[in-house]
């Protein structure tokens, strides 16, 4: 009895040496988190008295193949680096991560490769991966090259995480995989669409969303191993996905987010802080139209915002460029990096339709062999009983060192196109459009 | 450090396969040697991939809750140790089932505050945890106070790939798990007093 008892004692004794040992291990982790930090803010000042310039060109070259989400970043020598996935179809176990390199003194991409694959990423996982998505590249504080995308292991994509790997090559050979854990249920479901930025203290910011039963906007704070810090919603609610994240100083940002409601108006859903992230006032419809579909956005050298986004309520077959010179107030139309409204008007044919899409990937930049090829490719994707349609959507927009603007998109979900413009032809295209609204 | 979470992550899920043998109706150490060569099989690659990764790839890993759960329950068998006193074992499902319906609706977006977010360290959930640690062992209840305890601790060490408290604490199959005793424990209680009223 007496020995029964001195065992229970001795094992109450040992259980609370664990619990203490426990309250001290979790204090002296959660001590160790870092404080909030402002977020960083980098403006390039884009170079005065230049002419204005413009041009575009097709980023990804693989025919017959379904091209979508594009990401865009700058690599150290000032080429562009930019990654989309592709594949036989949207979710489909073939699908890969592909990139290729823009020169920008020649001003021709190079060729494309796959970065990441499905089998690739679940050895590195060690868990069963079985389709994967969206990419999007960022530039550590440190230097390395970060490309976080998404994957699945069951289900569609509400059943997503996201996967990182790092380079510290520029992106010509890649790390260990790395899984964010961000969700508590099957870490289910976190996407990524919008642009990374940094915090002051070399942290970086994800915007990322949810689309599990709700859908909603939030914001990861990666510490410079990749692994998650902190996590803060952006929205909540059922209606608001992809955020992008424009940083205004360093304790104001405003966050856009692509609208998925069926309520009209259709707009831009928008969130704002004023205390580096700590807060976010509740989501509000913008001035700005959007048909469900992604945005992407950069804020120039003197605080000017610039988006890229389908600027209309319905359809993806307008893409176009808005700008903000309040903070994000009040937004006026650059002009239309795409349209085909009027083309869209009338039933298109397969023959009539690929004729337009050929004359279009001439017009931008294709060869002419290239531009038939192009035409037909696209006509097997888009085309469906003999009723074909344009997508242009999901840009990717950023800024580099020169000044520079660079915007990716998917092209009729076949290919990836870039246009790459200048401060001057922004202002131009502005003057032109006010123009117009005055006449 | 993701191959040596990716370790503790398998060997959770190789636990949790090597635990379903106990069930077996074999003799005691048949018993031990078929969870012992499951356990091994689940991490062995076959085309690329162990079969715990598969089973990774779905679930997740399993929270240190989960784990310690099957592991007592499996060497218990084995070593003829006596079952969790029931009062201790109630505790257990009712404080796992309250910390689910506190947080999956929240986190999966049910309103605008996010109680996952208190995972990544929030010293308020760090200090909460502690009380309750303490106040189990006070109570005498001793595995829900290690529960509790080595959960907080292997999140301090980085066990596994989750940066999230919360992680380690509970996963979605240990909440359906308590909701569902729960669930059949007042269900049990409803027939009897239900048998008892027509009994009179």
């Amino acid at each position: 009895m007496a020995a029964s008892s001195r065992g229970g004692t001795l094992k109450g004794a040992l259980v609370l040496g664990i619990v203490l040992a426990a309250c001290g291990a979790g204090a002296f982790r959660a001590s160790g988190r870092p404080a909030p930090a402002p977020f960083q803010v980098s403006r390039i000042q884009e170079p005065r008295n230049e002419a204005p310039r413009m041009q575009t060109g097709f980023i990804s070259t693989q025919q017959g193949v379904f091209a979508h989400a594009a990401s865009l970043v700058e690599l150290r020598d000032g080429s562009v680096r930019a990654f989309w996935y592709s594949g036989s179809r949207e979710g489909a176990r073939d699908v890969e991560i592909r990139s290729a390199v823009l020169d920008p003194r020649a001003g021709k991409w190079g060729a494309e490769r796959a970065v990441a694959t499905r089998e690739a990423t679940e050895r590195s996982l060690k868990r069963f991966v079985a389709k994967l998505g969206n990419p999007v590249a960022a530039r550590g504080a440190d230097g390395r090259l970060w490309l976080f995308y998404v994957t699945v292991s069951v289900g569609g994509w509400a059943g997503s995480s996201i996967t990182a790997i790092s380079s510290d090559d520029e992106g010509e050979s890649w790390g260990a995989a790395r899984r964010l854990v961000t969700s508590p249920f099957f870490n289910l479901s976190t996407l990524a669409k919008g642009t990374p930025f940094l915090y002051a203290d070399g942290s970086l910011g994800l915007p990322v969303y949810h689309e599990f039963i709700g859908k909603f906007g939030e914001l990861l704070r990666l510490d410079k191993a990749g692994a998650v810090l902190d996590k803060t919603r952006l929205s909540h609610g059922r209606y608001s996905l992809q955020p992008v994240v424009l940083v205004k100083s360093g304790e104001e940002a405003l966050a856009l987010m692509r609208y998925s409601g069926s309520e009209p108006p259709h707009r831009v859903i928008v969130a704002s802080t004023r205390d580096a992230g700590a807060h976010w006032t509740p989501p509000a419809k913008s001035p700005l139209s959007n048909p469900n579909a992604a945005l992407s956005g950069v804020v120039l050298g003197d605080g000017v915002m610039l988006v890229a986004l389908n600027d209309v309520e319905h359809d993806r077959d307008v893409l176009s460029l808005a700008t903000s010179r309040d903070g994000g107030a009040h937004w006026s139309a650059v002009g239309d990096v795409e349209n085909q409204r009027a083309a869209s008007v009338a039933p298109l044919d397969e023959s009539r339709y690929a004729g337009i899409v050929t004359a279009l990937a001439r017009e931008s930049g294709a060869v002419a062999a290239d531009a038939s090829a192009i035409g037909e490719s696209v006509k097997l994707r888009s085309c469906k009983a003999g009723r074909c349609g344009f997508e242009f959507s999901y840009p990717y927009l950023i800024q580099t060192g020169d000044g520079d603007l660079h915007l990716a998109y998917t092209w009729n979900r076949s290919f990836i196109k870039h246009v790459r413009f200048n401060r001057a032809w922004l202002e131009e295209q502005l003057a032109k459009s006010s123009d117009e609204r005055l006449h | 450090m993701s191959g040596f979470t990716d370790l503790t992550g398998l060997a959770g899920l190789a636990v949790a396969a090597a635990s379903a043998c106990m069930a077996a109706p074999l003799s005691g150490r048949k018993r031990a040697a078929l969870a012992a060569l499951v356990a091994i099989l689940a991490l062995v690659p076959l085309g690329g991939l162990p079969p715990a990764a598969y089973l990774r790839g779905a679930t997740g890993d399993l929270s240190v809750t989960s784990v310690l759960l099957l592991l007592r329950s499996a060497l218990g068998r084995q070593l003829g140790w006596s079952p969790t006193e029931a009062r201790e074992r109630l505790a257990l499902q009712i404080l796992i089932a309250g910390a689910a319906v506190a947080l999956y609706p929240l986190a999966l977006g049910a309103g605008p505050f996010d109680p996952y977010r208190l995972g990544f360290g929030s010293p308020w959930m760090i200090g909460a945890l502690s009380l309750v640690a303490l106040a189990a062992w006070g109570a005498r209840m001793l595995f829900v106070s290690l529960c509790i305890a080595l959960a907080l601790l292997a999140w301090a060490l980085g066990w596994y790939e989750s940066g999230n408290l919360w992680d380690y604490l509970l996963d979605p199959l240990l909440s359906m798990w308590a909701a569902g005793a729960l669930a059949l424990r007042g269900a049990r209680r409803l027939l009897s007093s239900v048998a008892g009223a027509s009994r009179e």
